[in-house]
């Protein structure tokens, strides 16, 4: 049998029954990085940490470390990271402000657009190279309200219809004011020896690890106070998936501020102030019942957030079993500087690797993955089978495709139906434009 | 007069006594800190303790900047928010701390920085903190704190720290400690 066919049977969309070697084989992940980070649009920054002319940072697309920089004209450059003389890295900050990135090796020189500018001793080069020819390769960059996106394929579509019907949940969190949003300063960095997927398929539809995983946090944010012994089963409660992107939570409108106020009243009061002006930009629906409830989303494949916690994370792949998390914290530019301050801490101790949510998600994740070590275990498939088959794309209210309540494995198998349309198709061409 | 020689007026035997009582008190909470003795812990706490720890990033050196607290921080705390993360702790319900995690904090390089107030001094050290989890989980974590102590009954509570860690990337999936 060959690859090909083997990785069709791993997913069975029917019974929702997933292949354990998913999270575990090499080929598998070396397809991954092929076929699916090299192909598609992956999140890479917000417009706010490359404000001006000369800001960059350094990240990655699949394992590709990218330079992601405002070049003069103000447009933003993603390129690769690596010399085209003998392939050192060129650029070994996080982030930082540059004319020009300088390989330490042989003084190659690269502007802030990728070109390749020149060289120490130059002189000797003359006739030998043509340095339009020897510039970084450079992805195609496009924004969504504050967003960069970035990808290395030619025949992708535009980021528009790559994001498609997601877009209107997107602008929940990204489009609430005239002003916009920004990424507060610095990034939170850490190791996960788990499979990437875990962090993108729980961010996407796992509203049943919440009461559970979560105990401990829920508890600890009461102090002691009454916690629900189980979660009520909201039936207006959902799960929103379109191309592969996904959004699941609550129209309640309030459980996430609440959360994050720990029974201080202030974030909530100024949200229900800004409600009327959220509302004539997004209407009442999105406004007044899906910003504030508890939900959680990822844009496909690896980009994931939790609106009104605002934190906004990417799992970048470093094999089939270790991924890092790079993790920020959103608020609106126009929000005064004690929102902001409380957003930020009831981010970092909710959801931040000292988060008492948090804190029990990477011991999960990495055993989920570990234990397929054993060769008779990873025999054995996983039931991703909840309410299998549910969800419908004529909604009145939301777009996409929707299923209630949010307690199901809707989104997760329909972020594997994208991850098998990527991994199955020899180029854009073979990729469903609609899922 | 300077902070600094109000340390220089003090003898050098009374210099000593004051290093000693501070390890003293660090590797008291140290023990603590590995025993999640939090009860103690929090009694060798100051209730308008400002506990801070900043992320770290590579910089080019032209581009470094001060830390800010309004950056990422690992943690930004007050003696309240603290007790709200240990109180997950003592929920009962955090599975992935059961079994627990073995802890070792080791405190070196006191020096003692100067007198600010009174009943008040500021300290250096650093701390090594180890931790071991089930079978094979191995991680070491290593930073410079800066404190402010505060003498109280013959001891100290911790009223400022500031832990810089040494790592820009968490090499583990949490930080399920206090240094």
């Amino acid at each position: 049998m060959s690859q090909l066919e083997e990785l069709k049977k791993m997913v069975n969309f029917n019974d929702g029954r997933i292949d354990r070697r998913i999270f575990w084989e090499d080929w598998v992940y070396q397809l991954e990085l092929e076929k699916l980070f090299a192909k598609s649009w992956l999140f890479v920054a917000h417009e706010s940490q490359v404000a001006k002319p000369g800001d960059f940072l350094t990240t990655y697309m699949g394992q590709d470390n990218v330079i992601v920089a405002r070049h003069k004209d103000q447009s933003i450059h993603v390129f690769t990271n690596s010399c085209t003389h003998r392939g050192n890295r060129i650029c070994f900050a996080d982030r930082g402000q540059a004319r020009q990135f300088n390989c330490n090796y042989h003084g190659w020189a690269f502007g802030t657009d990728g070109a390749l500018l020149g060289m120490h001793e130059e002189d000797h080069y003359e006739g030998h190279i043509n340095k339009s020819d020897w510039g970084l390769q450079n992805a195609r960059v496009e924004t969504y309200k504050g967003l960069v996106f970035a990808c290395f394929d030619d025949e992708a579509p535009r980021l528009e219809e790559f994001l498609g019907d997601f877009r209107w949940y997107l602008d929940v969190i990204l489009d609430q004011t005239e002003e916009g949003t920004e990424f507060i300063g610095g990034t939170m960095k850490n190791m996960f020896n788990a499979n990437w997927k875990f962090g993108a398929e729980n961010f996407i539809g796992d509203s049943l690890h919440v009461g559970w995983t979560h105990a401990s946090g829920a508890k600890a944010v009461t102090m002691g106070g009454e916690v629900p012994e189980y979660m009520p089963v909201d039936p207006e409660s959902f799960h929103a998936n379109a191309n592969g992107h996904g959004w699941e939570g609550g129209v309640d409108g309030l459980g996430t501020l609440a959360l994050v106020s720990s029974g201080d009243p202030t974030l909530v009061e100024y949200f229900e102030k800004e409600r009327s002006n959220m509302a004539k930009r997004l209407g009442d629906l999105r406004a007044r019942k899906l910003y504030g409830s508890v939900i959680s989303a990822t844009v496909f494949p690896n980009f994931s957030f939790l609106p009104g916690i605002n934190t906004m994370r990417t799992w970048l792949p470093k094999g089939p079993r270790q991924f890092e998390l790079r993790s920020w914290t959103m608020v609106n530019k126009n929000m005064p500087d004690n929102i902001r301050d409380i957003v930020q801490k009831a981010s970092s101790i909710t959801f931040s690797p000292s988060g008492i949510f948090e804190m029990d998600d990477g011991e999960n994740w990495e055993n989920a993955t570990l234990s397929n070590e054993g060769v008779v275990t990873r025999k054995q498939s996983l039931h991703y089978g909840l309410r299998v088959g549910t969800s419908r794309r004529d909604d009145p209210d939301f777009p996409g495709n929707i299923s209630r309540p949010m307690y199901s494995d809707v989104n997760q198998l329909a972020f594997y139906q994208r991850w098998m349309d990527f991994l199955t198709a020899d180029s854009w061409g073979d990729i469903p434009k609609v899922r | 007069m300077g902070e600094n020689t109000k340390m220089q007026l003090m003898s050098e035997s009374e210099q000593m006594m004051l290093w000693y009582q501070v390890n003293k008190f660090y590797s008291a909470e140290a023990r603590a800190l590995d025993e999640e003795d939090y009860a103690s812990w929090f009694n060798m706490l100051a209730e308008d303790l400002q506990y801070w720890m900043p992320v770290r990033e590579s910089l080019f050196r032209k581009d470094e900047e001060a830390d800010s607290v309004k950056n990422m921080n690992h943690y930004n705390e007050s003696f309240q928010s603290l007790q709200l993360r240990i109180a997950r702790l003592h929920s009962g319900a955090a599975w992935s701390e059961d079994p627990r995690t073995r802890y070792r904090h080791l405190i070196s390089n006191v020096e003692i920085e100067a007198v600010e107030k009174k009943d008040e001094i500021a300290v250096l050290s650093n701390t090594l903190v180890y931790r071991n989890r089930l079978e094979r989980e191995e991680y070491w974590l290593l930073a410079k704190r800066e404190d402010v102590l505060r003498q109280v009954d013959g001891s100290f509570k911790v009223v400022k720290r500031k832990i810089t860690p040494d790592f820009s990337c968490l090499m583990s999936k949490n930080l399920n400690v206090f240094l």
